[in-house]
């Protein structure tokens, strides 16, 4: 009962803090709108990358899976990418000439300036939110073991309320004890197969799939844990322009693009410490984006 | 219960610690506007000298938003010549924005505006744009920023004689950017 008192006190706690990222989406929404094709990508590649790099983390916090047994635990998992300078510009396409301009994507700060004559300027679209690190917060259930292996499954749907746009995540895979099929070993050994599918607003559309490898060796109450994984968002992004660039496209016209996330291979060291049904963790993930993830668990 | 206190305490600590790098930033949403107006030529007796004019109420550049409105800038000015007939006529004349000028013309081809073309194409014959009539446009969108009034311009074509008989429809279109949405 406190356990169940204790998860929604956390999911609260989270979704009010995260009300603040999601209500930046609204007003990223509006943004991105006011982009034409060629541009929308150059603008939101960080935001794909670093979300499909956040949804792919804290995946698990042991490789330590039994033949057979009771794994029920519940995980409140915060996980954020670091923003670096190279992620707040990008090269645009000026929309009178063609010609490059580099200017803010979503992280960026002000949008550049081109002029049409000495008179007259255009402003790309600014950077909207100032960020050095892209935070999410997700909830997983883990449950096994049958025959070495372990269900993870993560659901987070949030309903539109006020301004804020509705938001979907399913996640479901699965984790096998590969140790089980060697001589023994010092080390537990096992690995995994994740698919999530992820929905903001009406714009947003994006499934991610990994596929890793994880080590863990447990001393007491600490566990000491890492892995290998491949990894992939999909991000479809639809809208009608509602930017107004004379000659070019017309206003209301639908843009639709396909994007994919830029970090594909991660290697992950991280611990766990395990206090009864309490678990603490932290694990930091290295790739083409670097990832921190932590958070609390309560189950055996 | 000191243990959930705890958990609790750490929670918060954790989601704290990602929230410290994530804020909305200071800088305002961008958003094209424009507003449009149009006014039918239809001459069918020779005249030494034609003038006509449109009202456009610029307000309407601040309706594609209701968040609080920093700024309004002007960026481009258009023109579009619909129904165009005969295809190959040219006229001479001017058009101005509230008195102050904005255009002048010579003998010049109608046809190069059957598409959207903006004045400050460096590429359209027979036509010059004029800063006073840019410049009384900016200050004008400048001005709608706070103001609740209803504010119109005044855009009158003038054309010297026309021998035959013309008709086309001159659509003026003016784009602004809104800079919105800080407070």
């Amino acid at each position: 009962m406190k356990i169940t008192k204790l998860f929604v006190y956390s999911s609260i706690i989270g979704l009010l803090f995260t009300n603040q990222p999601i209500q930046a989406q609204n007003q990223l929404e509006d943004a991105i709108k006011q982009l034409t094709g060629d541009n929308v990508k150059g603008y939101i590649q960080p935001f794909v990358t670093a979300m499909g790099a956040n949804l792919n983390s804290g995946l698990y916090h042991s490789a330590d899976i039994s033949e057979i047994g009771l794994t029920f635990r519940i995980d409140l998992i915060g996980m954020g990418t670091l923003i670096g300078d190279a992620e707040k510009k990008y090269r645009a396409k000026n929309p009178f000439d063609g010609s490059e301009v580099e200017t803010a994507t979503l992280y960026g700060e002000q949008g550049a300036i081109v002029r049409l004559d000495s008179l007259t300027e255009y402003h790309f679209q600014n950077g909207q939110i100032k960020a050095n690190i892209l935070p999410f917060f997700l909830p997983q259930l883990t449950i096994g073991d049958i025959f070495g292996t372990q269900a993870i499954i993560r659901y987070v749907p949030i309903p539109e309320v006020n301004k804020v746009p509705k938001i979907n995540i399913f996640g479901i895979g699965a984790r096998h004890c590969v140790g089980r099929y060697l001589p023994v070993i010092p080390v537990n050994l096992s690995a995994s197969i994740f698919y999530q599918s992820l929905s903001i607003g009406n714009l947003f559309d994006a499934s991610t799939f990994s596929i890793g490898a994880q080590v863990s060796k447990s001393f007491a109450v600490l566990t000491l844990y890492g892995g290998l994984q491949y990894e992939n968002i999909s991000m479809d992004v639809t809208y009608d322009f509602a930017g107004q660039i004379p000659g070019l496209i017309n206003r209301g016209e639908k843009i639709s693009v396909s994007m994919n996330g830029e970090n594909h291979f991660r290697g992950t060291a991280g611990l766990n410490i395990n206090l009864a049904i309490l678990n603490i963790f932290a694990d930091i993930n290295i790739g083409t984006s670097t990832v921190i993830s932590g958070g609390i668990g309560f189950g055996f | 219960m000191t243990n959930i206190k705890y958990s609790i305490f750490l929670v918060a600590l954790i989601i704290s610690t990602f929230l410290l790098g994530c804020e909305l930033t200071k800088f305002p949403l961008v958003l094209d506007s424009s507003i449009a107006g149009s006014m039918p030529v239809n001459i069918i007796t020779p005249v030494t000298q034609y003038n006509d004019s449109i009202q456009i109420t610029i307000n309407g550049i601040k309706e594609v938003t209701e968040e609080t409105i920093d700024s309004l800038k002007l960026y481009n000015i258009t023109l579009t010549i619909e129904n165009l007939s005969p295809s190959d006529a040219s006229v001479s004349g001017n058009v101005t924005v509230d008195g102050n000028l904005l255009l002048t013309f010579t003998n010049m081809n109608l046809s190069q505006f059957n598409k959207e073309r903006s004045i400050f194409d460096k590429n359209l014959n027979g036509f010059q744009y004029h800063y006073s009539g840019v410049q009384h446009l900016m200050q004008t969108i400048k001005q709608i920023t706070d103001t609740q009034y209803t504010k119109n311009i005044t855009i009158k074509l003038s054309m010297g004689t026309i021998s035959n008989p013309i008709s086309f429809i001159l659509k003026v279109k003016i784009y602004a950017q809104v800079f919105a949405g800080t407070d």
